[in-house]
C-alpha cells in the first residue's frame, strides 16, 4: 500500500496537467477576489472560501485526467497485474485524488489569506487565537470538497474513461448550483456538500452538520466506487 | 519445488451468453517457452486476463506457482511480468519515468534495474533523454512495454502480441532477447502472436485455442513430426498403390489421410521411381506433389479454417 501511495505521489509530481490546474485555480481565484476590494487576512478567509466552490469544476477536470486517463491508457491495470489488491489500488488512488483536489481548491485561499494578512494585517483579535477556528474551517471545507469529488471517483470507476469522468461530475455540479439557486435553496443546502460549504461560511460554528454531510457523501461515493471497482472486468 | 507453475482446471469464462473460454485445462511448465495460437476472438487474451487478474473466471480453478484462492493468487502475481495487448504507458512521461513508477510500485529498491532493463530491450539511448513516450514510435512503445514487464525479473513472462509494430530488425532482436531470458534466467515465457512463422522460430511449445476451446498442446518436435516434408500422392486406387509401395519399394513410413491422400515420408528424392512403379502396377496417379506443413498451415488445418483462409 505504501509503495502504491509513493508511486501515486511520483505520478502526481510529474503530472503537468495537475500543476496547470493548480495555477489556473490560483489565477481564477485571484480574479474572483479582485472585486472584494481591500481585505484583511481574517476577512479574506471567508471571502476566498466563498469563491472556492466555483473552482470545483477544475477538480472535475483533475478527476478525468488523474483517474479516467489511468483507465483509458490502461496504466491502472499494471498495478493489478503486479499483484496489488484492488482495495489498495482504489484507496491509494482515492487518497491522492482527494489530496490533489483539495490542493487545487485550497491553495488559492491559503495564498490569498497570507497575502492579504501581509499587506493589510490580520484585522481581528489575533492570528494565534483565530488559528484553531481557521484550521477547523479548512478541515471541514476539505471534507466537503472531498465529498464533492466523490462523484468524480464514482464516475471514473464506473465509466473507466476520460470523457464521462469529466462530464458526469460537471453535470452534477451544475445541477447542484441550479438547486442551490432555486426557491428551496436553504433547505436543500443542508443536505448537499456544496450547500454546506456556503452555510459554513455564513456560520462557521455549524461544522458538525457540515462534517456529517461531507462524511456521509464521501463514504457513500467511496463505498460504491470501491465495490464497483472490486468486481469490474478490466478491458 | 513443482515444475508446473501455472495450471488451469476447467477454467471457464462467460460474457452474458457468450462462452469466451470453455473448460480450459492447461499446464505451464517452468523454464519453457510457450506459443499461444488462436484466431482473433479465440480466447487468448481472455485467458491471459484471467491469469493476470484483470478478469474473473465464471467457473474453474487457476493455480499460480501451486497456489490458488484470491489472496494467494494476488501474491503469486508479483512473480509474473506481463504485457496485455497494447503497452500501458504514461504518455507524458519519459521512458525512465515510466519505469520509475513501476519500480516504486513494485517496491524494487535498486534504481539500477531501470538502466539494466532499458539496455536489455535496446532502449538505452533513452536513459538520459527527455522525450515523452507519446512521441515514441509503436515499436519503441512495444519495447518499453516489454521493459516494464521485465523490470522485476519475473519468473513467468506473459506477452500478448509482443512483436506488433516492431520492424524486422526489432523482431529478430526480440526473439534473441526472449531466448536469452529463457536460457540464462530460466524465465518461463508465454507469448501470444499472430505471426506464426516468428513464433515457430521462438517458442518450444504450442498451445492451440479456437473458439474458447483448447484444441491441442504440442511440442516443437511433435509439430515438426506432424508438419514434416512428404510426398502427397493421390491415386485412383489407394489399396493397390499401398501394396505396390510396400512390396516393390519397401516403403513403410507413410500415412493415409481421410481424403485418400497418401503421405510418403520415405523416398522423398525418388518421385520418378515411385511414379514408374505405380504405373507398372496399373495404378493411375492423379496427383503427386512435394509438401510440408508450416505452423500456419498446420494451425489452419487444426481449426478447419484452411478453406476460409484460402478463399481470402
Amino acid at each position: 500500500m505504501l509503495c502504491l501511495i509513493k508511486a501515486e505521489i511520483y505520478k502526481l509530481v510529474h503530472d503537468r496537467s495537475f500543476f496547470i490546474l493548480l495555477a489556473l485555480s490560483i489565477v481564477l481565484g485571484g480574479f474572483l477576489m479582485l472585486d472584494q476590494g481591500e481585505l484583511t487576512g481574517y476577512e479574506s478567509v471567508f471571502a476566498s472560501l466563498y469563491n472556492a466552490p466555483i473552482l470545483m469544476l477544475l477538480t472535475c477536470v483533475f478527476g478525468a485526467l488523474y483517474i479516467g486517463k489511468d483507465f483509458a491508457d490502461h496504466t491502472l491495470y499494471h498495478i493489478i497485474c503486479a499483484g496489488h489488491s484492488r482495495n489498495h489500488v482504489f484507496l491509494s488512488k482515492t487518497i491522492l485524488f482527494v489530496a490533489g483536489s483539495n490542493m487545487i481548491l485550497l491553495l488559492q485561499p491559503i495564498l490569498s489569506i497570507a497575502l492579504n494578512a501581509g499587506i493589510y494585517g490580520w484585522g481581528h483579535q489575533s492570528f494565534g487565537s483565530d488559528l484553531k477556528e481557521i484550521i477547523k474551517l479548512f478541515l471541514t471545507t476539505a471534507v466537503l470538497n472531498a465529498a464533492m469529488c466523490g462523484i468524480s471517483l464514482l464516475a471514473a470507476f464506473i465509466c473507466k474513461d476520460v470523457g464521462k469522468t469529466l462530464s458526469i461530475p460537471a453535470l452534477f455540479y451544475f445541477l447542484t448550483i441550479f438547486l442551490l439557486n432555486g426557491p428551496n435553496a436553504k433547505e436543500i443546502a443542508r443536505f448537499i456538500p456544496l450547500g454546506q460549504l456556503r452555510l459554513l461560511i455564513g456560520d462557521s460554528s455549524s461544522t458538525g452538520a457540515a462534517l456529517l454531510v461531507g462524511i456521509i457523501f464521501l463514504g457513500c461515493f467511496c463505498v460504491a466506487a470501491g465495490r464497483i471497482f472490486n468486481h469490474s472486468e478490466l478491458y | 519445488m513443482s515444475d508446473i507453475i501455472l495450471t488451469t482446471n476447467n477454467l471457464t469464462k462467460k460474457y452474458n451468453h457468450t462462452l469466451a473460454l470453455d473448460n480450459i485445462n492447461l499446464n505451464i511448465e517452468r523454464g519453457r517457452m510457450y506459443g499461444f495460437i488462436g484466431q482473433n476472438g479465440a480466447g487468448k487474451t481472455t485467458l491471459i486476463r484471467l491469469i493476470v487478474g484483470l478478469s474473473f473466471p465464471t467457473s474453474g480453478e487457476l493455480y499460480l506457482f501451486g497456489k490458488t484462492g484470491k489472496q494467494a493468487l494476488q501474491e503469486q502475481r508479483k512473480r509474473i511480468g506481463c504485457m496485455v495487448e497494447t503497452p500501458a504507458l504514461y504518455p507524458n512521461m519519459t521512458a525512465v519515468q515510466n519505469l520509475e513508477v513501476q519500480r516504486i510500485q513494485r517496491g524494487i529498491p535498486d534504481r539500477h534495474v531501470i538502466r539494466e532493463t532499458l539496455e536489455l530491450v535496446g532502449l538505452d539511448d533513452y536513459l538520459t533523454g527527455r522525450k515523452a513516450v507519446r512521441n515514441f514510435s509503436l515499436g519503441m512503445r512495444q519495447r518499453l512495454g516489454i521493459a516494464i514487464a521485465l523490470l522485476h525479473d519475473p519468473e513467468l513472462l506473459i506477452l500478448d502480441e509482443p512483436i506488433n509494430g516492431l520492424d524486422p530488425m526489432g523482431i529478430a532482436e526480440m526473439r534473441i532477447l526472449l531466448k536469452r531470458l529463457n536460457a540464462e534466467r530460466g524465465t518461463t515465457i508465454l507469448i501470444s502472436s499472430h505471426i506464426l512463422n516468428e513464433l515457430y522460430q521462438t517458442v518450444s511449445q504450442y498451445i492451440l485455442i479456437n473458439q474458447g476451446v483448447l484444441i491441442e498442446e504440442l511440442t516443437q518436435s511433435q509439430l515438426n513430426e506432424k508438419c514434416k516434408r512428404h510426398i502427397a500422392l493421390q491415386t485412383n486406387h489407394v489399396e493397390n498403390a499401398l501394396l505396390a509401395l510396400e512390396n516393390r519399394l519397401h516403403i513403410k513410413d507413410y500415412q493415409v489421410m481421410p481424403d485418400g491422400t497418401i503421405k510418403l515420408y520415405d523416398h522423398l528424392d525418388d518421385m520418378e521411381g515411385i511414379s514408374s512403379t505405380l504405373m507398372k502396377e496399373g495404378v493411375l496417379i492423379t496427383g503427386m506433389t512435394m509438401a510440408g506443413d508450416t505452423l500456419e498451415s498446420y494451425f489452419l488445418h487444426r481449426i478447419g479454417g484452411e478453406k476460409h483462409a484460402l478463399s481470402h
